[in-house]
């Protein structure tokens, strides 16, 4: 490894390598309003990306605060310095990292103890920070009044309050913005503990926090320091440390982790009698209520259907239908593709024109896709989305799902995955990373490549069902919705693993703000520009190279037997399958151009399609995120399977003689 | 120290230690000498004269009555040290000077609450036998439970986390992370399709099978 110097300290200035004068990390539990709270500071001067490594988006902007530029970083949500979770770690590593001037930690008023502990984690690390009680509103709403002034002394650092969504406070937290000072609390751990601590800094490398941080999270067990640690000099105590840590554990009846959060609370316990006080229980909310409605077993079955039906009028009928139609007919079609038509006829050679506007061009036919007809779906799909994240739905949704998702060895939280597949599988399976288990990540991914059509495909499949008549549809969703519980029982019982937790924090619903939901469509949409985009292009030249070859050729003589003979459909239709591998949508648009199907034949083409083409673009994202052997795997498993099943069922399809 | 309070019960301890060691039987000789203080010979007559304790060639022995207060004793001692241990972390040097004042004090109503709460117990934390009491000898089924797992509660129900009884780190850590720990107070508000409970003013879910682990007293309503 030459990996030594790269996470090396920056330097001694307060210079921010963002091209700032300093950086200033926002942090805190989930649902606190940090992001109303970022937004509030830097305006619309914002970039995001995914941290390094991961798919954890990290928002920063540059703002000019008491005459300094500053480089804010917006962190995901944590509950403790030690990791737990992707995007804890990638906060913890941020902190751990970044020279930040100060740290603004943003805190939901009325869960002071959970914001407490982290503060004093902050405090144990030597990290300068600024305290915002954020929704003091909500705090108040249900008799929680806290002693402001009273909890800056006791932590000795800066204490301001917010009310971000209405902008109240800002100014206070800008003017305490660039304070610097060390909390003054600490904790003692028991002689048992505190001497393995003393023991174990000595063998630590000097990093942006305390050594004794750096090793009570070594004690707690946290494993996901020794990558960082390896990197440094230091890197070969590493056994020391572990022997130090297993040693002190010998002697102790509880997990060290444990006692250690355990003497935590009872430090932010202390505090928090100090300068909280709480009048009974007034919990008669609307907002409440209607949370809890959303939670019902059968009256949450009500909101489940409704959320469906709407995103299925914005994205499916409006974005599919009118806005795809505009931009493919009119923009493509009228004013697009007929300029570049213009502008390549300038080309002297035939096969360069007909490699940008030809029936595989790159025009003509992999922008025209991506633009024209993916990204107002995934467009409207993603606002869609961010408004149901915004709002504190999803997770009240994963909560109904959860029991019926265990029967496929996942739980509630695949939910996001697999409702983002609906807007484009490729963007889904990044997102399985969410998931903690790789049992569970592969599970998803399959299912997703499997089964799970996108939105550009469901606009079509809709049409060509309905087109056959109502039950045709409801078949189609009948066998779908079979398909994806009944592989995903068998992956569960087969893919070796264990399954994880379902532990998931419910927030309070909230009115999403339109701002947020705006930054966070185009950030998304940026991405698919960024990633997808491209991987249509390589996919159409790929695909043009087979045409002027003759491969294309050959594998639709290769695929025809089978599309002949076992789902009984005309030799043409092998086509559609060999397309749908670049345009998911567009198999079954050829499909259903051969004019000549009968009901019975559209049905089963429909269905073996939906099953058969994870598309190029999803391919490439299993190879990068599940590496080749399980792509391999997965893909295999999907042509073996789409062909099997689509045989199957028409077999079965014909011999119940179903009238369509 | 405990022992200058109450002479009398460390008399009847220490007899009851003899009885336990390899030896089967508590000279007197040794009881004068006295482990940890001296005893007094009055001491000794006068326990003999209030019918605990009789005398039979150098050897004493518990009368009828002296076997009651003995046997609560040495119960209410070495539940003590289960309880210390178990749930409330004490370790070696504090754990016997505590287990020492709790015996003293603990009435029998309680002893009985901490071996139900303790599952009744039939070992202290160094192996000694712990006498049986009623509640025990009494079928467990009977038995009052003090301590309910999480999963037992129903919609509406709350109580008080007492310890959480997980062998997975991660698990424990996330859940104290979002501030289930023990000393804090939980209010189930559903328990289908899934637990949702809500802890401060976090209203978290989680399954069933992590609910079983987390363990509460509950509070009655009102």
């Amino acid at each position: 490894m030459h990996g030594h110097q790269k996470r090396h300290r920056h330097g001694h200035g307060h210079g921010s390598p963002h091209g700032a004068d300093k950086t200033v990390i926002l942090l805190g539990n989930p649902n606190v309003g940090k992001s109303v709270i970022f937004g509030l500071l830097t305006g619309r001067y914002v970039t995001v990306s995914n941290y390094p490594g991961t798919t954890v988006e990290v928002m920063g902007g540059t703002v000019m605060i008491q005459g300094e530029k500053v480089f804010i970083i917006d962190t995901p949500g944590m509950n403790s310095l030690i990791p737990n979770s992707e995007d804890e770690r990638v906060s913890r590593d941020i902190i751990l990292n970044e020279k930040a001037h100060t740290v603004i930690q943003v805190a939901d008023a009325k869960n002071l103890r959970r914001a407490l502990f982290i503060s004093l984690q902050l405090a144990e690390a030597g990290v300068p920070f600024v305290l915002d009680l954020n929704m003091n509103d909500e705090a108040a709403s249900r008799g929680i009044r806290i002693n402001r002034e009273k909890l800056s002394v006791l932590l000795g650092i800066p204490v301001v309050e917010t009310i971000a969504t209405q902008r109240k406070g800002i100014r206070d937290l800008k003017q305490n913005f660039l304070s610097r000072i060390e909390s003054t609390q600490t904790v003692h751990y028991g002689a048992m503990i505190e001497n393995s601590l003393k023991a174990i800094q000595q063998l630590l490398p000097e990093t942006n926090i305390t050594r004794r941080f750096l090793a009570l999270m070594l004690v707690s067990g946290d494993k996901s320091l020794n990558e960082f640690l390896l990197s440094t000099p230091e890197g070969k105590n590493l056994d020391k440390i572990e022997a130090i840590v297993a040693d002190t554990q010998k002697h102790l009846s509880k997990s060290a982790g444990f006692l250690i959060s355990q003497k935590r609370y009872e430090e932010v316990d202390a505090v928090i009698d100090a300068v909280m006080e709480k009048d009974e229980e007034k919990d008669n909310e609307l907002k409440t209520k209607l949370g809890r409605m959303l939670m019902h077993p059968v009256w949450g079955i009500l909101p489940v259907v409704l959320v469906m039906y709407l995103t299925y009028l914005v994205v499916g009928v409006f974005g599919a239908g009118i806005c795809v139609d505009f931009l493919e007919s009119t923009v493509f079609g009228e004013w697009i593709n007929p300029f570049f038509s213009w502008l390549v006829g300038f080309i002297p050679v035939p096969l360069i024109q007909e490699f940008f506007i030809g029936d595989y061009g790159i025009i003509t036919m992999a922008l025209t896709y991506a633009i024209a007809i993916v990204l107002p779906i995934v467009g409207f799909f993603f606002i869609i989305f961010g408004l149901l994240e915004d709002s504190g739905y999803l997770p009240r949704l994963a909560i109904m799902v959860n029991r019926i998702f265990k029967v496929m060895g996942l739980n509630g939280k695949a939910i996001l995955p697999m409702i983002l597949g609906l807007g484009c599988d490729t963007m889904a399976t990044m997102t399985a990373r969410i998931l903690p288990g790789k049992k569970e990540r592969i599970i998803v991914t399959l299912l997703l490549a499997l089964a799970i059509p996108c939105s550009a495909q469901l606009g079509v499949i809709f049409g060509t069902t309905s087109a056959i008549s109502g039950t045709a549809t409801l078949i189609w969703l009948g066998v779908i919705i079979f398909v994806i519980f009944t592989v995903g029982f068998l992956s569960s019982k087969i893919i070796p693993g264990d399954k994880s937790d379902f532990i998931l924090e419910i927030p309070p619903l909230r009115v999403p703000k339109i701002s947020n939901i705006i930054i966070k469509t185009l950030a998304r949409l940026h991405w698919y520009l960024k990633e997808a985009v491209p991987l249509f292009v390589i996919g159409t030249v790929i695909l043009f190279i087979l045409y002027k070859t003759g491969g294309l050729k050959i594998l639709e003589d290769l695929a025809s037997p089978l599309v002949v003979n076992l789902l009984q459909l005309p030799r043409e239709a092998a086509e559609g399958f060999i397309m749908g591998f670049l345009r998911r949508d567009f198999a079954i648009v050829l499909l259903a151009a051969n004019s000549g199907l009968t009901p019975v034949q559209s049905l089963v083409g429909v269905v073996t399609i939906t099953l058969f083409v994870p598309c190029v673009a999803n391919l490439f994202i299993m190879i990068k995120e599940r590496g080749w052997k399980t792509a391999l795997l997965i893909t295999l498993f999907i042509f073996a399977f789409a062909f099997a099943f689509g045989g199957l069922f028409n077999l079965v399809i014909r011999a119940l003689g179903v009238t369509l | 120290m405990a022992e200058k309070n109450h002479p009398e019960e460390e008399v009847l301890e220490q007899i009851w230690m003899e009885q336990e060691s390899e030896r089967g039987k508590a000279l007197k000789e040794t009881i004068l000498k006295g482990e940890h203080s001296p005893v007094t010979i009055e001491l000794i007559d006068n326990m003999i004269r209030d019918g605990i304790l009789v005398e039979d060639g150098g050897i004493l022995e518990y009368t009828e009555k002296g076997l009651k207060m003995a046997t609560r004793l040495i119960r209410s001692h070495r539940l003590a040290e289960r309880l210390f241990t178990d749930i409330l972390d004490i370790k070696d040097e504090d754990l016997e000077s505590n287990a020492c004042t709790f015996e003293h004090i603990l009435s029998p109503e309680l002893s009985t609450a901490i071996c139900t709460l303790l599952g009744h117990p039939t070992q202290c934390p160094h192996g000694n036998p712990i006498p049986r009491g009623e509640c025990c000898l009494k079928n467990l089924k009977e038995v009052k439970k003090v301590i309910f797992p999480l999963s037992e509660l129903a919609a509406g129900e709350s109580g008080k986390i007492t310890y959480i009884s997980t062998e997975y780190h991660k698990r424990l850590d996330q859940l104290i992370g979002l501030g289930i720990s023990p000393g804090n107070t939980v209010r189930v508000h559903q328990t289908v399709p899934t637990f949702v409970i809500r802890v401060g003013e976090t209203d978290i879910a989680l399954d069933r099978e992590i609910c079983a682990e987390i363990y509460l007293r509950p509070l009655t309503p009102g």
